[in-house]
């Protein structure tokens, strides 16, 4: 069977101008992206602000146009579908908004934004129905009790408790794939894991599909444990493979400086990591982006050839590709010292 | 271990709101010595924001500071007037607020912000007061020339951040309060700025007060613990103690609800239920609903234990914290 969804080469440009007068802003959030998402498998995403999760996310579940189109939904061009086959691409693919409060509508209650995909999607005949359902959803997210919260509205719930109702909307509908963009960033320390154990446990029940967005790379870990990872920067990806192997033995030198920079709950560990691998810290323009390799500037190990040749996102062992020139020269990265 | 520079006695601070009166920080003591780096860690809403206000004589409105005493270096600060007070803030004790990188003035150049920081609480000339600030620029690692003259939405939320933290140290202070000052920041940018914090202590005698809901960062940078829980502090130990031997159920189920890159993925657990509505408190202990042995038939919960020094130097307000002992 092929994949679920498909990325061919993901181009996107976003173009505008901050006042009438000012230069055109040019960013090139995604740049060249080819990634497959197959049916019951997690991925995670992950990266520095700014490099482009949520702009894919968004381009996977079609809420963005790519520049250039290469989307496909079981084979076939999302940009292309019509009718019932447009609808239930819609439905099989659903979006956990990082934005929790953009993403609900401030006039409309819980319950009537939560009810409505149930009845167009003929999940629920009747309000009853449609309360007992949600009510069930809620108490997998830890929104006890359910009446609590299903009559207010979006701005008088805090914001780990709108992301626990988005993650429960997604669910609702039961779709083939959930992008969960930071889907936890804003719930207490405590719950994470329990949000994190639901999404694993619908992955096993009902072999949803996860993409988890997010810049934490200890909680990707936590949830794609047995799934991919895609390390982006800059808009590209720059390391993609099995999760275990790749943040056990990261090649690129972004992610080896992203995993010196992680803080370790631990303080024997935490206090004996070495000093990041770095040559600045700052990020570059996004709207002027460094030549060749992205990274380059920043690159502890950069050459020459570096600053011109963008690399490829090649296979460097089975399942595991690797952007850098030099990667077969990147000295192994271990913990600590 | 140094001498007291600050003590917290029997601190309550609470806010009358409509629907009744929450008490953001119940009964909090807690001594700070010359020249740590304490982390206070705690959860959305424990407080963490509403203690370090306190240390200022700043709670906002509707809060007031209803009960406590505050000792620095022995002089009784509540007692003080608005006027005698403000001596203290930046000179004394100096605080880079939650968000803070948001809340530089935007029609503002950041030279202006240093003239404006200093001019309050010193008569230093504006040469005196750009050199020092270049200084301290360059120490953040920032290039005064490049940055001085710029606008606040000129900057990265890295460098504001990196300029907040110079602001703050313009008049020496003697105590840095920094509340979640790494929050918004990419991990890089993150591990950057603690590891200049950790330098700024290191070349100087400066005490740090760090308030935080993110455990690694305290296992990173704190040499004592104070953990709070629904307005109170449940625990108090030092890093060592706090990580490897909790003498609080909820500090332990803290350090195994959160996923990290080296651990064991299967040892993770979450902590069951949710941090309570301080306008709907349980009655008794505070924690029980989600309490291990409570909830295992150990501890009735009946009774909010006080914070109680159980051995020296460790401060549990658990009854049964014998139990949790190694
Ligand atoms: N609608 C838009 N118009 C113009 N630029 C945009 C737009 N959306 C995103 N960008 C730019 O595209 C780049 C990628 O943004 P994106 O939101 O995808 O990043 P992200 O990885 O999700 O970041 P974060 O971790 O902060 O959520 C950024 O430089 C951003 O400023
Ligand atoms: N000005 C205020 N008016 C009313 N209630 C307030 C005010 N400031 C704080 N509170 C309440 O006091 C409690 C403690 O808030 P505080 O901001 O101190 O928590 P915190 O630990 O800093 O949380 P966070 O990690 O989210 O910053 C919360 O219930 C909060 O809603
Ligand atoms: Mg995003
Ligand atoms: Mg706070």
């Amino acid at each position: 069977m092929g994949p679920l969804i498909e990325l061919k080469n993901i181009q996107m440009i976003f173009e505008n101008r901050s006042s009438l007068f000012a230069q055109k802003r040019r960013v090139q959030a995604i740049e060249s992206v080819d990634m497959e998402i197959k049916e019951g498998q997690i991925y995670a995403l992950v990266g520095e602000s700014g490099c482009g999760k949520t702009t894919l996310g968004k381009i996977i579940c079609g809420l963005l146009k790519p520049s250039e189109e290469g989307v496909y939904f079981n084979g076939k061009n999302v940009w292309r579908l019509r009718g019932k086959e447009f609808t239930d691409y819609r439905r099989s693919v659903q979006l956990v908004h990082q934005d929790s409060y953009a993403a609900l509508n401030p006039a409309r209650t819980i319950f009537q934004s939560l009810s409505a995909p149930l009845f167009r999607y003929k999940i629920a005949k009747n309000r009853n129905e449609a309360y007992e359902h949600l009510e069930e959803l809620f108490e997998m997210v830890g929104l006890t009790p359910a009446e609590q919260f299903l009559y207010k509205y979006p701005h008088q719930l805090s914001g780990g408790q709108r992301q626990r109702i988005l993650l429960a909307r997604a669910l609702s509908i039961k779709p083939k794939l959930i992008v969960a963009d930071e889907p936890v960033s804003m719930v207490d320390v405590s719950l994470r894991i329990s949000l994190l154990n639901l999404m694993l446990d619908m992955n096993e029940k009902f072999g949803i599909s996860f993409v988890y967005i997010t810049h934490d790379l200890a909680t990707a870990r936590y949830i794609a444990a047995n799934g991919n990872i895609a390390v982006m920067y800059l808009g590209k990806i720059v390391e993609y493979g099995q999760l275990d192997n790749v943040l056990s033995k990261p090649r690129h030198p972004y992610l080896q400086a992203l995993l010196s920079a992680v803080p370790i709950p631990n303080p024997k560990i935490a206090r004996s990591m070495k000093p990041l691998p770095l040559k600045s810290l700052d990020m570059p323009d996004p709207t002027n982006p460094p030549s060749g390799c992205r990274f380059h500037p920043r690159c502890p190990y950069g050459e020459e050839r570096c600053s011109r040749e963008v690399p490829e996102l090649a296979a460097v062992e089975e399942d595991r590709f690797v952007a850098c020139h030099l990667v077969e020269k990147i000295p192994e990265w271990k913990w600590g010292q | 271990m140094g001498k007291e520079i600050l003590k917290l006695k029997n601190i309550t601070v609470e806010f009358q709101l409509r629907q009744g009166i929450i008490r953001a920080v119940d009964n909090v003591s807690l001594d700070v010595f010359r020249g740590e780096i304490i982390g206070v860690v705690g959860e959305s809403g424990s407080g963490k924001s509403t203690l370090a206000s306190t240390l200022l004589n700043m709670v906002s409105a509707p809060g007031i500071i209803k009960n406590g005493e505050i000792y620095y270096q022995d002089k009784e600060m509540l007692k003080l007037s608005e006027e005698e007070y403000r001596q203290y803030r930046s000179r004394d004790i100096s605080m880079v607020f939650q968000a803070a990188q948001n809340a530089l003035n935007p029609v503002l150049t950041i030279r202006d912000h240093f003239f404006d920081t200093v001019k309050a609480h010193s008569n230093m000339s504006e040469k005196e007061i750009v050199d020092k600030a270049c200084m301290l620029m360059e120490y953040v690692r920032l290039q005064p020339k490049q940055v001085l003259d710029s606008y606040p939405h000129q900057l990265s939320g890295g460098m504001r951040q990196r300029v907040i933290i110079a602001l703050s140290l313009m008049l020496d202070p003697n105590i840095l309060i920094l509340d979640e000052p790494t929050t918004a920041l990419d991990v890089i940018t993150q591990a950057y700025i603690i590891d200049l914090l950790a330098n700024i202590h290191n070349d100087s005698d400066i005490t740090m007060l760090f308030l935080t809901h993110d455990l690694s960062i305290i296992a990173k940078i704190a040499d004592r613990v104070a953990v709070m829980y629904a307005g109170n502090i449940v625990e108090v130990g030092t890093v060592e103690d706090i990580f490897y031997n909790p003498i609080h159920p909820y500090t332990s189920g803290l350090i195994h609800a959160i996923p990290s890159l080296v651990d064991d993925l299967s040892a993770r657990r979450p902590i069951p239920g949710s941090p309570p509505n301080l306008l709907d408190l349980p009655d008794g202990c505070r924690f029980a609903p989600r309490c291990g042995y409570h909830l295992g038939g150990f501890c009735d919960g009946t009774v909010q234990g006080d914070l109680v020094e159980v051995m020296p130097g460790r401060f549990s307000t658990c009854l049964e914290w014998e139990r949790m002992v190694k």
